[in-house]
């Protein structure tokens, strides 16, 4: 139904008056225009960019190093200062955001055309490493609005844990140290990064990446001890001291009554501080029991998660408390088919999942309905 | 200070990326280079475009290497930028294994090298593989 239709019923149901309709009828007409100009032009623009791509790509072995150099050099030059002359004009800021954007995508294609004119033999993720590390402190401090940030957060998320495990395997051999690195990553990392969303010079600044960087560190640190559970699996195959678990461990703990002493945090960070420490004490777990155990495996995550809903269920996030119930239902799902996957086979199999997937469908929005009138 | 900071942060990649480029240039051009030949190739990489893959066959009476060097040191493999559709029928020129010596000149520092051209059977490759073409297109003689 189009929105006149609706704005219509909506008058004859009593929902809005008829003065609201018209207001709204005159609003989207204006947007509508704004729209249909911002349309053209950036399909003009597009156009005209496409254009000059393929001319490039299609000379491309005709264009001497240098002008290639130069030209990219020129254009990333270019970025910066229209970011710069625009990023604290509110009127420009989606323009300053664009500008950001290609300005952080271009610098990686200029690396990668430095490797090609010089013919470097490094690997991809070298040149990864360079790109992600020279433009994060740009991105911190241009970016303001949310798809910058969540951007650059996928990238984070993606390529920092990876760089600094991949970093430690390839320096040692030493499982203490690599279990060291890896549960002090896991802990620590999120700490850091909630540490410089919270920064309250840094949040009043940029409150989107500040706000990304706090939704990221939670995220970081239930996604490293989800991924912990994995140890139950195959924690046999090397052999490491059970004092490194142990000595993060006791951190955790220690860390979690000792920030939650400062007079500084509100009760939501002091909550937001047990759920990233708690993380950090489950990353452990694992490496403490010793244990090869698909139970294990599920009762951790499902622990985990429900214990995370718990802390969102007081902050008063009802979305991820619905989310953390929906994983811990799948997990039980997962957890049926590796108890009793070889009946899937059978009819009796397909029967018993699909009363098994009904029976946890109905309890999840039972216990969702639940949580969130608790919430509300 | 903080705007300095600020705009410190923003040339950040150009002025790093710009500051590689000039010692990468200055390696290039005074690094001493070698005439090496090279076997082995893959001309496909999915970041980088097209590109010969290859290793040195330093051992090759025909290479020319440093003096008095340690062979471990010296680089095992690199790669050479071809425009795409050069790519497929250098691999060809390489598979059919009819006796042609592909030369890398790399400059080379410490265990890395830049090959700065690549010549087949002594003369630049462009020519090389034009002359291949003609030969395929002709058919044997």
């Amino acid at each position: 139904m189009s929105l006149n239709g609706k704005l219509g019923k909506w008058v004859d149901a009593g929902l809005i008056t008829a003065a609201q309709r018209d207001a709204i009828q005159e609003h989207e007409r204006k947007f509508a225009g704004s729209r249909w100009k911002a349309g053209m032009a950036s399909s003009g623009l597009l156009s005209v960019v496409l254009g000059l791509s393929l001319i490039v790509a299609a000379n491309w072995q005709f264009i001497s190093s240098d002008i290639k150099l130069v030209g990219h050099i020129i254009i990333n030059l270019a970025l910066s200062v229209l970011v710069w002359k625009w990023h604290g004009n509110p009127a420009r800021k989606t323009h300053a955001e664009v500008a950001l954007f290609l300005l952080w995508g271009l610098t990686l294609t200029f690396i990668a055309l430095i490797g090609q004119i010089f013919q470097l033999s490094g690997h991809v993720y070298e040149a990864i490493r360079l790109w992600f590390w020279i433009t994060t402190p740009m991105v911190l401090l241009f970016a303001q609005g949310r798809y910058m940030a969540r951007l650059w957060a996928v990238a984070f998320i993606i390529y920092v844990p990876f760089d600094i495990l991949s970093t430690t395997w390839d320096a040692t051999e030493s499982w203490n140290i690599r279990k060291s690195v890896l549960l002090g990553t896991a802990l620590l990392l999120p700490l850091g990064i909630w540490f410089l969303g919270r920064w309250q010079r840094f949040a009043s600044a940029r409150q989107e990446v500040a706000a990304t960087l706090r939704r990221l560190a939670v995220f970081t640190a239930l996604a490293a001890a989800s991924v912990a559970t994995l140890e139950f699996y195959d924690n046999f195959y090397y052999s490491y001291s059970v004092f490194v678990p142990l000595a993060f461990a006791v951190l955790s703990i220690a860390l979690r009554f000792a920030l939650n002493r400062q007079t500084q945090f509100t009760a939501d960070d002091k909550l937001t501080i047990d759920l990233l420490c708690l993380c950090g004490l489950y990353c452990t777990l694992p490496f403490l029991s010793y244990a090869l155990s698909d139970l294990w495996a599920m009762l951790h995550f499902i622990a985990l998660w429900g214990l995370a809903a718990a802390i969102w269920q007081q902050q008063g996030h009802a979305k991820y408390v619905s989310h953390a119930v929906t994983l811990i239902s799948l997990r039980i799902f997962i957890g049926f088919l590796e108890i009793f996957g070889g009946l899937m086979l059978s009819g009796f199999g397909f029967i018993g999942i699909g009363l098994l997937l009904m029976g946890i469908g109905w309890a999840t929005r039972k216990v969702q309905a639940r949580l969130k009138g608790g919430v509300s | 200070m903080t705007r300095k900071l600020s705009l410190l942060a923003l040339l950040l990649p150009t002025i790093v990326l710009l500051g590689w480029v000039g010692c990468l240039t200055w390696r290039y051009n005074h690094a001493p280079a070698y005439d090496v030949v090279i076997t082995g190739y893959d001309p496909r990489d999915i970041v980088y475009g097209k590109y010969l893959m290859f290793t040195f066959d330093w051992q090759n009476p025909q290479s020319s290497k440093p003096a008095d060097v340690d062979m471990a040191s010296l680089p095992t493999s690199g790669r050479f930028y071809v425009p795409e559709w050069d790519a497929m029928d250098l691999q060809t020129m390489i598979q059919r294994n009819e006796g042609h010596v592909f030369m890398a000149n790399a400059a080379l520092t410490g265990k890395n090298a830049m090959v700065r051209n690549l010549r087949i059977d002594g003369q630049p490759w462009q020519e090389a593989l034009a002359a291949w073409r003609k030969t395929k297109q002709n058919g044997p003689q």
